[in-house]
């Protein structure tokens, strides 16, 4: 309402994002764990005295460095990008709430891109216990990123006493905070043996590829086993209407959630029974495969995870379409063709009603809604008659949870129901 | 219609988490931190295309040496340039969010495309470095790809920073078209201000190249390095003489309006731009002395020292005509702020800690090398 939006045909501004910032979430969470990894089996190494482990692991810091520090370090820069041109005021009011934060997870990044550089850079220069203090900052500053954003990522989801008290630290360990970081860090540690099964598939002779195969596998043990207790423990912190529409309350989401266990208890089982119980035939087509469901399970789970938080973008303060909670009665009486910025028309005109309505769909239903692609309006409303969008458009909050109520005078929600139904012309 | 109608965003209604001027202090600490290493990314990529190619008519082996100490650099000098460059995005949103993300949605596409064509340019320099000369031609056409998108890069960021500070030019602009295509090549300023910046990172990289110089000189190779010094003053010095053209067309190229508000009615802006270019002057003076110089070393350092301060000035420059264009329509300093002093402290602290482990880490690096650079 405040800024104007940016028409994305076909894909949407949701899509976009999601695209995007799935795929840093893969990479980045791996920078995490990887880290671990990379001082564990460097540690490994040198206690079981295999310069051929070492080889390894020294191979495997290039292409962490190579995939984290350019791929998953610039694809974060563009999620920023991308919110900030989706949804001005929701990144806004991120930005705004926890500056400080943000302004302490850049310390972060530049420690562990540092440490990064010295671990892979000074390898033969430094002594043993100097690069694997390196590896554990490197490791300690990811995490510590990690503990950052995630305060921020589960704000949006449970802002808790942040809405009455605006303050700093209650939004920050708000809470889901705890569940939220004791389940992502699992992750990381998965996605650190996901990722080394890739490169130790690789590795010759058969007994060196065994060995390493056998030890990555088991990085996925510690999600295995406590994974279900921090999805029970997350379930019950998030609010009621969330677990509602996890539970049922919107079907498609329902189905990510089944999808998400799914995949996630198929890699477990195919890592137990391929890599972990038969190292000996495990390769790379294996690996890939293996590495391409943690891929559709990171991308089912955060897109469950923005979507159970509808109608907001920071639940109890703002709605998908930036509108503010509390500020309805208020569009209500004045109309959001008066509040909203971006708009030519001022009101609804008669013989307009058309070019009014476009506009009051772009304000208010165009951050979630394209026309035509990725949760298009027209397909959804097929069939309905100008009326019955309008008795539809009366009731959103109640006929479906997860939309943010119209707001606006009678007139406009008119116009808007004039311009919906005029998107599926009636067959004669 | 439309132009009568449109507004400017209001502010982010959260308040302001520190007083206005910390938080300016920071946006300009973090964006003069920034565009150090940028300036030498970007000019040093493009040095690197002129050089292999001058290299490659006069077969001289200083040229691959200087483009093998550029390939091991580069990669690492990215990563900070970016790094680097989120603070001060984070700041300008803190402040300037309405204008920022603004003239961002307008042009949408282009502004995104920064991301992409950042990944390629750089997984171009490590391709440069991992495979060096196996490449072949097909490293020089890299290289040149790098350089592209890199000075693309810059090109998109003139063209969003100066829309953010034209609000009257937006209507029109959304009016046109909503799809976010626009950029901003109406502008008078963009081309020359852009030039300016460009001839600045290509000097800023020269003396990058005289310092690699002056080490590896210290280290012994005294015939590259003291090559690598002459080379390096060269491109700072041909630059910076065209700035004497670029800058006053810049400076014309500004509205009057502006131009009057922020220089002629502002002593500290005139200050600070008289300031920073007499130290550009002597700098240039030192700068050209060092490279004809028996020993190079302490007049190099001088220069380098005047330049670095003749980069502070001009941020500061730079910031008080961002406010120029800005302050007539809306001011910074009446958003209402409540300070949460407890985590800016603990910010505070962990910058500080965070400084102190990276300055470990180099020092171990540094002492175990014996006083070679990473």
């Amino acid at each position: 309402m405040n800024f104007p939006v940016w028409d994305i045909p076909f894909l949407g501004g949701g899509l976009l994002i999601a695209i995007i910032a799935i795929l840093h979430t893969f990479i980045a969470q791996f920078a995490i764990g990887g880290g671990l990894f990379l001082v564990l089996t460097e540690k490994k190494a040198y206690r079981e005295s295999d310069e051929r482990i070492l080889q390894y692991i020294r191979g495997h810091a290039l292409f962490f460095i190579l995939l984290t520090l350019v791929l998953g370090a610039l694809t974060g820069v563009g999620i920023w990008f991308s919110i900030g041109l989706v949804h001005p005021s929701g990144t806004s009011a991120l930005i705004h709430a926890f500056v400080w934060g943000w302004a302490i997870e850049w310390v972060f990044f530049l420690v562990e891109v540092t440490a990064a550089f010295v671990y892979f850079y000074a390898w033969d220069r430094l002594d043993r216990k100097t690069h694997l203090t390196v590896g554990w900052i490197y490791f300690g500053a990811a995490w510590l990123s990690l503990f950052v954003i995630n305060g921020i990522l589960a704000f949006m989801l449970t802002p808790g006493k942040w809405l009455e008290t605006r303050n700093f630290w209650l939004g920050f360990f708000n809470p889901t905070y705890f569940p939220s970081l004791f389940l992502r860090t699992l992750v990381t540690l998965s996605l650190a043996g996901l990722y080394a099964l890739v490169t130790s598939s690789l590795l010759e002779p058969p007994d060196l590829r065994a060995k390493m195969v056998r030890y990555s596998a088991r990085w996925l043990a510690p999600a295995f086993f406590l994974m279900p207790i921090g999805l029970i423990w997350y379930l019950f912190k998030v609010p009621e209407e969330s677990r509602h529409i996890i539970l049922g309350g919107a079907p498609a989401v329902t189905v990510f959630v089944v999808l998400s266990l799914i995949f996630s208890v198929i890699i477990f089982l195919f890592t137990f029974l391929g890599p972990y119980r038969q190292p000996e035939g495990f390769a790379l087509p294996f690996a890939v495969l293996i590495l391409i469901l943690g891929f559709m399970v990171t991308g089912t789970t955060e897109w469950v995870r923005e979507a159970i938080r509808k109608p907001y973008i920071i639940s109890g303060y703002m709605y998908s379409n930036a509108i503010l909670v509390g500020e309805e009665t208020e569009i209500d009486q004045a109309g959001i063709l008066k509040k909203a910025k971006w708009v030519s028309n001022k009101e609804v005109i008669p013989g307009k009603e058309l070019e009014v309505g476009r506009e009051i769909f772009r304000v208010e239903c165009q951050s979630c809604h394209t026309i035509l692609g990725y949760n298009g309006i027209a397909p959804l409303v097929r069939g309905w008659n100008e009326e019955f969008m309008d008795q539809q458009l009366q009731s959103l909050k109640t006929l479906k949870g997860f939309m943010p109520r119209f707001v606006g005078k009678e007139a406009e929600r008119k116009a808007l129901a004039r311009w919906l139904s005029s998107l599926n012309p009636i067959q004669p | 219609m439309m132009e009568q109608i449109l507004a400017l965003p209001d502010a982010d209604p959260i308040p302001l988490p520190a007083p206005v001027p910390l938080l300016k202090f920071l946006l300009l600490l973090t964006f003069i931190l920034h565009i150090i290493p940028m300036n030498i990314l970007l000019g040093g990529s493009i040095i690197a295309v002129i050089t292999e190619l001058l290299g490659r008519r006069d077969s001289n082996r200083f040229h691959k040496e200087l483009i093998r100490d550029l390939g091991r650099a580069l990669p690492i000098v990215t990563t900070y340039t970016v790094t680097l460059g989120v603070a001060p995005l984070l700041f300008v949103q803190v402040l300037y969010g309405q204008f920022f993300y603004t003239s961002s949605i307008l042009m949408a596409w282009p502004w995104l495309f920064v991301v992409p064509l950042l990944i390629l340019g750089y997984y171009g320099l490590y391709l440069w470095y991992l495979k060096g000369e196996e490449l072949g031609t097909s490293g020089t056409w890299i290289k040149i790809g790098s350089a592209v998108f890199f000075a693309l890069i810059g090109f998109l960021y003139t063209n969003n920073l100066v829309l953010m500070l034209t609000p009257e030019k937006w209507s029109g602009m959304y009016a046109a078209s909503q799809k976010g295509l626009h950029l901003n090549l109406g502008d008078p300023t963009i081309f020359p201000r852009y030039l300016h910046f460009l001839l600045a990172a290509l000097a800023i990289a020269g003396l990058f190249i005289m310092v690699q110089g002056l080490l590896t000189y210290k280290k012994g190779a005294s015939e590259y390095g003291r090559w690598a010094i002459k080379y390096g003053s060269r491109w700072f010095i041909f630059p910076t003489l065209l700035q004497v053209i670029v800058g006053p067309l810049f400076l014309f190229s500004l509205p009057a309006v502006i131009r009057d508000s922020f220089l002629w009615q502002s002593p500290l802006a005139m200050l600070l731009l008289a300031l920073g270019i007499l130290l550009a002057l002597i700098g240039l003076g030192l700068v050209f002395l060092a490279s004809v110089a028996e020993n190079p070393a302490i007049k190099s350092y001088l220069g380098i020292g005047c330049l670095v301060l003749t980069l502070v000035f001009m941020s500061l420059v730079r910031h008080l005509l961002r406010e120029a264009y800005i302050t007539p329509h809306f001011q910074v300093g009446e958003l209402p702020v409540v300070s949460q002093i407890s985590v800016f402290v603990l910010f505070f602290i962990l910058l500080l800690v965070g400084l102190g482990v990276i300055g470990y880490m180099v020092w171990k690096v540094v002492q175990a090398g014996k006083g070679a650079t990473v």
